[in-house]
């Protein structure tokens, strides 16, 4: 009798076995299978699309937002009379009523006729009660400064999958922190597929993009730009740029450009217009550029503020070329500091030959001449230094002036700033901190890049720059009773191997005030008309942008 | 033996009840979706409300906006600063 007890023991034994093996494939290894099946059967899958992080100006000022617009599609099998909805939805969306039958007469279930619809163009169709039409909402980028600081901002297109991207400045270069995430939600559904749960949320934080706060200064960027614009249309310039950072952090407060374009509408603006030329385009810096060249051979011990030019009576001949000064005015034992007040191009030539090319080269290199700056935006450019040994004599001499050298104005403002900062250069950065979408926010901290030049150095070529200001061609639209350092700049511009003496990039750098900077900026303005100089057309737009920013940052005059 | 009636009339009290409550809970749990539908719906035209009358805000309070408007009122740019300093020492020390 036992052994039957004993068999049938067995059997269920290896029954219970054989069902634990089964609810282990099931519930273990086909797990995941039978879970989305499941999910199928009693919900469905919804494509939450991400809303893009802003951008916040340092104010906490959305200058780049999300708003609302809508997708208006159809589904051509549900539409009968399609002359008669195409006529009506033609009319409404402001297109052509051929263009709208072609779509509506497509074989298909899902045709988009138009985007980014306003809701009240939306609730103008939806009042039609037009069959097989839909909406779907979507999120577009709105600027409510309009197109303030376009190129900086960059702007949002598309990519080769149809997703929004972002192109150029900060759009471009923080594309994947702004995004977002792309995620699915399931919506559960009872049997007659009424929602029941809904698992995630529309506005789930997990897919919005994070929020970027810049170091961009709303009313210093309103106020560059629109003297800027005022200034090129004055002085009848092509073009123009301001860039003004504070030299301390590298923080860049405003950064303006024209011919510009509106961020909404980019499509309508030809491709050439979305480089900022503050970073993407280079050009001769010419006199703006003597200052780094006199501080390297201050810094050097090579001459001091006392040393006089010999070779300064005249022109001078390097190589077989003649250099000579830009008005053609010579000063006989002109020192260190005429020769910038001045900008005497003889005088830098001997600065230049002091220095030699080694040094030249290395003091250059210091101030981050011939390299990225490393700003946080899409598109910088930089063109490397000339390798030591193509530097010919009449090389090392015109680059002393300015001339024969290509930099961004990116480049020239963030090496001038180290002569604001105590010899300190600072890397300049457009954005201050990120906010995730849980509201943390993380503060991107000043970084310090190098010390071309020592205090003593920076204290002393401040001096000279303050020198220039007063007594320099520019002394006739300087700010009285404040203390600023600056110098003018007019390049010539190469075209087919030879300068047009006609055409000019006319600049001025400089700071304010000299003993505490609260700015270092940058003018130029591209082939202006009214006159070449720098001194006549840079210079002035200069002293009226600094005097608001005086004022701005509340410093009291000086003298 | 003696019939438990009132066991009984507990029991078919008891069945009755829960039957009425579960015909009153699935009843509303059936209409739950049709609620959440609603309140989904209301919640969006809110939030879409939010976002339309945010866009209005940030347009009225750009620069760009206020400056325009505030030119058209006759406002005009202050060219003259004024500016209290201290008063200049009447010897230095050396």
């Amino acid at each position: 009798m036992i052994w039957r007890y004993r068999v049938i023991l067995l059997i269920l034994i290896g029954i219970f076995c054989l069902i634990i093996v089964r609810l282990f494939y099931w519930q273990v290894v086909k797990a995941s299978e039978l879970s989305i099946l499941g999910e199928s059967q009693y919900g469905r899958i919804i494509k939450v699309l991400p809303q893009r992080g802003e951008i916040k100006t340092s104010d906490s000022f959305p200058i780049v937002t999300n708003k609302i617009s809508y997708l208006v599609f159809a589904n051509p099998k549900e539409i009968k009379d399609k002359n008669k909805i195409s006529l009506l939805l033609s009319k409404i969306l402001n297109t052509k009523e051929s263009s709208m039958s072609a779509q509506l007469s497509l074989d298909r279930f899902w045709v988009p006729l138009k985007t980014e619809l306003t809701t009240k163009e939306k609730e103008n169709i939806e009042k039609l009660n037009l069959p097989g039409i839909g909406f779907e909402k979507q999120f577009t980028r709105y600027y409510p400064e309009a197109s303030m600081a376009a190129h900086l901002l960059g702007f949002v297109g598309k990519d080769e999958a149809g997703r929004d991207k972002g192109y150029f400045g900060i759009e471009g270069y923080y594309n994947r922190l702004l995004e977002g995430k792309e995620e699915i939600a399931i919506q559960i559904r009872d049997a007659l597929g009424r929602p029941i749960l809904s698992r995630t949320n529309e506005n789930s934080k997990e897919t919005r993009g994070s929020n970027l706060i810049l170091n961009i200064n709303r009313s210093i960027q309103f106020i560059a730009e629109e003297k800027l614009k005022k200034g090129i249309e004055k002085y009848g310039a092509f073009g123009g740029l301001v860039g003004i950072m504070d030299p301390k952090t590298g923080n860049i407060l405003a950064l303006s450009s024209f011919p510009s374009f509106s961020p909404s509408d980019f499509q309508d603006y030809t491709p050439d217009l979305y480089k900022n030329p503050s970073i993407s385009n280079l050009y001769e810096p010419g006199s703006t550029f003597k200052p780094l060249v006199m501080s390297s051979a201050l810094d050097s011990k090579l001459v001091t503020p006392q040393t006089k030019c010999s070779i300064c009576s005249g022109p001078v001949s390097v190589s077989g070329f003649d250099i000579r000064t830009w008005n053609n005015k010579y000063y006989n034992d002109n020192n260190m500091v005429g020769v910038i007040q001045h900008s005497d191009n003889v005088g830098m030539v001997f600065v230049a030959q002091k220095l030699g090319v080694d040094r030249i080269i290395n003091y250059l290199s210091a101030f981050g001449i011939g390299e990225a700056t490393g700003i946080d935006l899409q598109g910088e450019v930089s063109q490397p230094l000339v390798p030591k040994k193509l530097w010919y004599p009449v090389d090392l001499a015109t680059k002393g002036f300015g001339q024969g050298i290509s930099i961004t104005p990116i480049e020239l403002l963030s090496a001038t700033s180290a002569i604001a900062n105590k010899g300190v250069r600072m890397e300049p950065h457009v954005v201050g901190a990120v906010q995730t979408p849980n509201g943390k926010i993380s503060k991107i901290p000043p970084k310090i890049l190098g010390r071309p030049i020592s205090e003593q150095t920076a204290k002393i070529m401040t001096e000279i720059l303050v020198n220039a200001v007063n007594k320099g061609e520019a002394s006739w639209t300087k700010i009285s009773g404040y203390r600023v350092a600056g110098k003018t700049g007019t390049a010539s511009i190469p075209v087919k191997g030879h300068y047009d003496p006609n055409q000019t990039i006319a600049s001025f750098i400089g700071f304010a005030p000299s003993d505490n900077p609260k700015f270092v900026m940058l003018v130029i303005l591209d082939r202006p008309t009214a006159s070449i100089y720098g001194a006549e057309t840079a210079a002035p737009i200069f002293f009226d942008i600094a005097r608001d920013l005086l004022l701005y940052f509340g410093v009291a005059p000086s003298e | 033996m003696k019939k438990p009636t009132f066991i009984i009339f507990i029991i078919v009290f008891l069945i009755v009840a829960l039957s009425l409550m579960r015909v009153v809970v699935s009843n509303s749990l059936s209409i739950t979706g049709i609620t959440l539908l609603r309140l989904e719906n209301q919640l969006n035209s809110y939030r879409i409300e939010n976002t339309n009358l945010r866009e209005k805000l940030l347009s009225v309070t750009s620069l760009s906006y206020i400056s325009s408007e505030s030119s058209q009122l006759g406002f005009v740019e202050n060219k003259n600063s004024f500016t209290l300093t201290k008063p200049l020492p009447l010897a230095i020390k050396q």
